[in-house]
């Protein structure tokens, strides 16, 4: 009988998580902005929830996200540091998902 | 002693050429080790398999008692490893006092102002990487393995486009983090540097590796004078 054990991945502290869950939002931010105008300029109420252009929008903004992490060359400081790939793609795609279920709420609220 | 770490028979091939068949690295507690081989002939490769940041055709990575098949870094640096690439460590878009914050208080670190006051970057731990000098970078990146004090350090080509005083200092502080137990392996060309602070020579040549021992021992070894460190350098010595 063999028996494994799975370690779970160590925490990243508040620091890395505040700096790296802030640069989500604001990519997020970026992202949404740029898709609500082409949305409006095809003439379509931005905030209209569709679930494919929300799950669009969170992919985008993590893709931005990982490049943004190779542009500024934080691959060794953030593995150094023991945070997986995994764990920080879920940075960038935690809060345009939050934003995204905001903005779905927001417009269910409405009616 | 027994290894910390050991890269046994790594294979890998990049882009359709085979850069390792049979490599291995050995880092042992208390030791520095240099990895010395021509352009080209894989130590970097190695080095970059045995710290996880890129993942081998072939071969086993033990580290730390745990044998991996295909080692993660951020697997291997929660356990005690770290690993000092031949590009910059640091992120540009934070100060390095936040960076090495970052460490002490992930891993329970030693304090940033000591660390950064031994490695000679005291004054400048506001600044941006990108706004320091390629020597005071390589001092931000020494004082980040004082604060972490890891159980294992990899260091790829540290004393890349520093002055021969920096290179200096850089191989005394190796040299102390050795003394203290760590396991040190360097790579890099800078022969009589390494040789000075090495105590144990691994070679890499043809896409495998020989371990010459102490460097007095490496330094008569034929194959190795003749191919690696060339007529002049052997006259020399």
């Amino acid at each position: 009988m063999y028996a494994i054990t799975l370690t779970p991945p160590m925490r990243p502290n508040p620091l890395i998580i505040r700096a790296f869950l802030t640069r989500g939002a604001w990519l997020w931010i970026g992202a949404r902005l740029l898709a609500s105008a082409v949305i409006a300029l095809a003439g379509t109420n931005p905030l209209d929830f569709s679930l494919m252009a929300s799950l669009l929008i969170v992919g985008v903004s993590t893709a931005l996200g990982a490049v943004d992490v190779v542009r500024r060359h934080e691959r060794a400081l953030l593995e150094n540091l023991g945070v997986s790939r995994m764990m920080l793609l879920a940075f960038f795609a935690g809060p345009a998902a939050l934003g995204e279920l905001g903005i779905a709420l927001a417009a269910m609220a409405r009616g | 002693m027994m290894p910390l770490l050991v890269a046994d028979c790594v294979s890998k091939t990049l882009r359709g050429r085979r850069i390792l068949s049979a490599g291995s690295l050995r880092a042992v507690p208390g030791e520095l080790r240099a990895l010395l081989g021509r352009n080209g002939a894989g130590k970097s490769t190695l080095l970059k398999i045995a710290a996880g940041w890129i993942q081998p055709d072939g071969g086993t990575l033990t580290f730390d008692g745990r044998s991996y098949q295909q080692p993660r870094l951020p697997t291997l640096a929660e356990r005690g490893l770290f690993y000092l690439p031949d590009h910059d460590l640091f992120s540009h878009a934070y100060s390095v006092r936040a960076q090495l914050e970052m460490f002490r208080r992930q891993f329970d670190g030693d304090s940033v102002e000591k660390s950064a006051e031994l490695a000679g970057i005291a004054d400048r731990l506001d600044a941006k990487p990108l706004d320091l000098s390629g020597g005071e970078r390589r001092r931000a990146e020494i004082a980040a393995i004082l604060v972490r004090r890891p159980k294992c350090l990899l260091a790829d080509e540290p004393f890349r486009g520093i002055a021969p005083k920096d290179a200096e200092d850089m191989t005394h502080v190796f040299r102390e983090l050795a003394s203290t137990g760590m396991a040190v392996v360097i790579t890099g060309h800078e022969v009589p540097t390494l040789l000075a602070a090495a105590d144990h020579v691994t070679w890499c040549t043809s896409g495998t590796t020989h371990e010459l021992g102490p460097p007095a021992s490496a330094v008569a070894n034929d194959a190795f004078g003749r191919e690696y460190l060339g007529g002049s350098y052997s006259s020399q010595t």
